[in-house]
């Protein structure tokens, strides 16, 4: 009996360290406090002010390795970085408004006016893009929580109609305007631009409610909740969209549909499960043999912005009440993962490029501007939510 | 259906009592007939107190591992997996068991207790829904099958041997599906 035993339980024992070694490894989550957040979310907008251009733009993309920027830009994380830094202000730091504001400048001075509207467009190859003008609009809108400046309500309303521009009967959305034929092209979607386009046409109901940009919002929410997946054939569905999830968050109050929920529901599970898996990577080559290596920022950042948005609906809407605390637990650990792997000021050795290194996320010894933006908006909005768990500053 | 009745069905799959009485066929055959009731008690209760103490600890033990249950539930879904390959394969439980020196009531031990009814499917079930579900329903969902199980020792195959082996292999197939499912609602879980 023993020895039939003893070989029975050095079986299991080594299926179990082999599960544990492939399957369950340990996730790293531990807790993080208010304070940690808010520290590494302004470390990561002094990153953005420190590496901004005198004409608005920032540096793109820095290779830590090579010592090297390899240049290229790109307007929609222009705008993208600009909103991070105005979502700050929308939370009371009024210091990130001078770089906020000349990133601002950059977009207009590069507007396009047609008509009634008006569209951010690239100054390099002249596109108007759907979703450079969206978080352009994301930007202002938030400009005009944190200093309650109306100077920009009627430019917020003509990028809004460009949006509309571009928008299908159906709700969706098509990616690019052709200024030459003055048209839309046809059949080209993004499927970032629409999620985007989503949040900027929702803040604008918020922002101007009774002129109807409510209508165009609940279109596009019920095409991202009922259609988008199947018509742009995503193959993983819900495509992982943190626009989206901002956009539904914003309609907590109207209220979303019950599809718009359902949807909120499996975005919900699909940037849960990318946090827990994420926790279980590591730095050694096991893990990234196993699990691949870890997320950039501009990834593991947008999981903790959907999570927080979505953490804000279950709060608001009493058909997500029961996941609020799964949410809170997820956006918890994912901004801890964030604040350990930003560069703090004492890791600063070995780095030719101080100014560049602090404050950033560096993936495989390269950082580009979205990795901060990303991870500035998602650990900013997991503040409130980790103080609201009772993680107290000690 | 009830959450309870749901279990009742789950675990019928897991601990799958046609596989094991078909597995334990090789001791029970060593075994003196007189013997065979304390052995299948011996076994039964082995098994319950493993399948309760895998349901009572698994929370602290996740906690202790800093696995997420949502997590858990994948690898539960693998080992459950496995186990129902073996059984659809070979229409009996377990891995390849070479009869030994277990004698009475020891033979309740192992290995009718611990591999056969108390299983690495049957504990790691028990830990995955005892969280889910909780512990005394996941323990008591267990026991009748336990039971069951413990009891089919008893009886002469004989005859119905063929009849054993295809229920446990249709059984290993529908753990299969509970199995899969495990793994798909562990991924799309929060």
């Amino acid at each position: 009996m023993v020895r039939g035993l003893l070989g029975t339980l050095c079986v299991w024992l080594f299926g179990a360290m082999a599960l544990r070694a492939v399957v369950i490894p340990p996730e790293q989550c531990g807790p993080i406090a208010p304070t940690e957040a808010r520290v590494a979310a302004r470390a990561a907008a002094a990153w953005i002010e420190r590496n901004q251009y005198d004409d608005g733009s920032y540096v793109y993309e820095y290779n830590a390795d090579t010592n090297v920027e390899p240049g290229g830009y790109n307007v929609v994380r222009h705008a993208g970085v600009t909103m991070s830094l105005y979502q700050l202000a929308a939370k009371g730091d009024l210091s990130v408004l001078p770089a906020a504001d000349r990133g601002l400048a950059f977009m207009q001075a590069n507007l396009y006016r047609s008509e009634d509207w008006a569209a951010f467009q690239d100054p390099r190859g002249g596109q108007l893009k759907l979703g450079a003008s969206a978080l352009m609009l994301v930007s202002l809108e938030h400009r005009r929580i944190a200093t309650g400046d109306r100077q920009h309500d009627e430019l917020m309303r003509e990028v809004g109609r460009f949006l509309l521009e571009l928008q299908l009967p159906d709700g969706a959305f098509l990616e690019l305007y052709d200024q030459p034929s003055g048209a839309p092209v046809p059949d080209r979607r993004s499927k970032y631009a629409t999620g985007e386009a989503f949040w900027g046409l929702a803040l604008l109901h918020e922002a101007f409610p009774g002129e109807g940009w409510d209508v165009p919002t609940k279109k596009v929410a019920d095409y991202l909740s009922l259609y988008r997946d199947e018509v742009e054939d995503q193959k993983f569905p819900p495509w992982a969209d943190q626009w989206a999830a901002y956009g539904l968050a914003e309609m907590a109050e109207w209220p979303p549909s019950d599809d718009n929920i359902a949807y909120a529901r499996r975005l919900a599970d699909r940037f849960g499960f990318l946090v827990r898996a994420e926790s279980q990577r590591t730095t050694s080559w096991w893990s990234k043999l196993i699990h691949g290596r870890q997320a950039r920022a501009a990834g593991a950042g947008t999981w903790v912005e959907a999570l927080t948005s979505l953490h804000h609906l279950a709060s608001v809407d009493p058909r997500m009440a029961d996941v609020r605390e799964e949410l809170g637990d997820r956006v918890e650990c994912g901004a801890q993962m964030l604040a350990e792997r930003q560069v703090g000021p004492d890791e600063l050795n070995g780095y030719d490029r101080p100014d560049i290194a602090e404050g950033a996320w560096f993936t495989e010894g390269i950082t580009r501007m979205d990795d901060q933006q990303h991870a500035l908006s998602g650990l900013l909005l997991s503040e409130p939510i980790l103080a609201g768990r009772g993680r107290g500053d000690e | 259906m009830s959450d309870y009745l749901r279990l009742l069905l789950i675990f019928a799959v897991v601990i799958n009592p046609l596989a094991v009485r078909v597995a334990f066929e090789p001791w029970r055959e060593r075994l003196d007939r007189r013997e065979l009731p304390a052995v299948a008690g011996v076994g039964a209760a082995v098994a319950a107190v493993l399948l309760g103490l895998a349901a009572v600890i698994a929370a602290d033990l996740l906690d202790f591992l800093d696995v997420a249950p949502e997590t858990f539930r994948i690898a539960a879904g693998i080992v459950m997996a496995t186990s129902a390959v073996l059984a659809v394969w070979r229409g009996r439980a377990g891995a390849t068991l070479v009869p030994g020196e277990s004698r009475s009531w020891q033979a309740g031990v192992f290995p009718l207790g611990l591999p056969l009814l108390a299983g690495p499917a049957g504990l790691v079930a028990a830990m995955t829904y005892g969280i889910d579900d909780g512990e005394v329903k996941a323990w008591a969902a267990a026991v009748p099958w336990l039971a069951v199980g413990a009891a089919l020792a008893l009886v002469e195959l004989t005859r119905w041997t063929a009849a054993a082996d295809a229920v446990a292999r249709v059984c290993g197939a529908l753990l299969v599906v509970v199995s899969a499912g495990l793994i798909v609602e562990g991924v799309r879980d929060i």
